[in-house]
């Protein structure tokens, strides 16, 4: 059990609370911002300030269908925002940068510097297509554009990386 | 996945792997480092919104003493008259020093002034000082120098006094202490003044208010009446004048008297 902002326990268990919330979904929103950013630790301070942001108003956010949705969107929002990015990483170093216990493997590095030579928009639907799961629907809805914009990013993404990669188009739509 | 295909998607793998790899090596701050971030931004907030009131209040406290309602700023003691357009130096009026009459310095005493603090209640202003004062000539003119003690002796301190003037047409209040801000007010008195607080429990402040007349000096003497102050006390916390014990004693009435040049 913990408690809302408002005071009121909940059970973690329902997979509702702030904390379960949190729990189920940071390390996720962490990859994907990872992904998207290419700095691990600009990317877990964007999602631990999306969470923060979520906190005062969890116990509407919790209403929702989706209540990861506002706090992902915040995370993106954040991200897209260099000087929001830079500041929020700044403040947040200060009082708590959580400590990484090994660097990262080729593989790591190879798909965040293939993923940078993707334009902002293709990266995204890929990022958020890969690492967050989303569907086609979910992604347009995200990033307030049609479905078939988000089929085109896509595919046009997953040319670049196989080409990048030697892997061919294999998978393709 | 949905609407895409995963079979045989070498991106896939890679992705999950990248997943993987990630979540492996990072530790979140958790949630109650989160929830504390909150609770400070929430909290200094509130400070913010706090200090923003406190000094939004002090910003109209003091509109409030320099433009009270139904008054118009003036600076310094407006010319009534055409006649008062003369201004004194500096130093003509720190030459001339109030001389009472003698036939007026009797009355001089304020009256009915108490000589012990009130154990409680509200401020108790008493005003004393020469209800004739005698000015001199200076520079085709007669200027002076009214000086007054105020007398608190009520329990209770107060945030600043107001003091309203009367005064008649052609004279000019040119200079004073522990008086300032004066402003215009509708008839019978010509301006009021914000001015120091007395201390309670019968502390006394001395209030010096420099006075010119345009008249220009006459072969003989000449009185001049029409001249008084009223002292009150303001709340600080609601911005009333207090409603003093004993308000007879509270104003003051000066004959300027005009010596033979």
């Amino acid at each position: 059990m913990t408690l809302t902002p408002a005071g009121r326990s909940v059970d973690v268990a329902t997979g509702r609370g702030f904390d379960a919330c949190y729990a189920a979904n940071y390390d996720r929103l962490t990859a994907q911002l990872y992904a998207y950013i290419g700095d691990l630790t600009e990317a877990q301070d964007v999602v631990q300030e999306a969470f923060t942001r979520a906190w005062p108003r969890w116990d509407t956010i919790e209403q929702y269908d989706d209540p990861v949705a506002w706090v992902r969107r915040v995370a993106w929002n954040l991200a897209r925002s260099r000087w929001r990015r830079v500041a929020t990483a700044v403040a947040f170093a200060r009082r708590q940068r959580p400590e990484n216990t090994a660097g990262p493997t080729p593989d790591r590095v190879a798909l965040v510097a293939a993923l940078a030579t993707l334009p902002v928009v293709q990266r995204r639907a890929m990022i958020l297509h890969y690492l967050g799961g989303r569907t086609v629907s979910e992604i347009a809805e995200d990033c307030d554009t049609s479905e078939g914009t988000v089929k085109s990013w896509l595919h046009r993404g997953r040319g670049a990386l196989a080409t990048y990669f030697g892997d061919g188009e294999g998978g393709g739509l | 996945m949905g609407d895409l295909g995963r079979v045989n998607d070498p991106l896939r793998a890679r992705f999950d792997a990248f997943y993987r790899d990630t979540t492996t090596h990072t530790t979140s701050p958790g949630a109650d480092a989160a929830r504390r971030a909150a609770i400070r931004r929430v909290r200094l907030r509130a400070n913010a919104m706090g200090a923003v009131l406190v000094v939004a209040l002090v910003g109209m406290a003091a509109l409030y003493v320099a433009y009270p309602p139904g008054g118009a700023p003036v600076t310094n003691g407006p010319s009534p008259s055409p006649s008062a357009t003369a201004t004194p130096t500096p130093s003509a009026s720190a030459t001339v020093t109030p001389t009472p009459t003698a036939s007026n310095a009797a009355p001089s005493v304020t009256p009915g002034l108490s000589t012990s603090p009130r154990a409680a209640g509200p401020p108790d202003l008493h005003v004393s000082g020469l209800t004739s004062v005698t000015l001199q000539p200076v520079e085709g003119h007669y200027a002076g120098v009214m000086t007054l003690t105020v007398q608190n002796t009520g329990a209770k301190p107060y945030l600043f006094g107001r003091v309203y003037l009367t005064t008649p047409d052609g004279v000019v209040i040119d200079g004073q202490s522990r008086i300032f801000g004066c402003v215009g007010v509708p008839p019978p008195e010509t301006s009021a003044c914000a001015a120091d607080a007395v201390p309670a429990g019968g502390g006394e402040l001395t209030f010096t208010v420099g006075v010119t007349v345009g008249i220009a000096p006459q072969p003989t003497t000449t009185t001049l009446p029409g001249v008084a102050l009223r002292f009150t006390a303001v709340d600080g916390g609601t911005g009333r004048t207090w409603t003093d014990p004993t308000p007879a004693d509270n104003r003051i009435a000066v004959d300027l008297v005009l010596p033979a040049a």
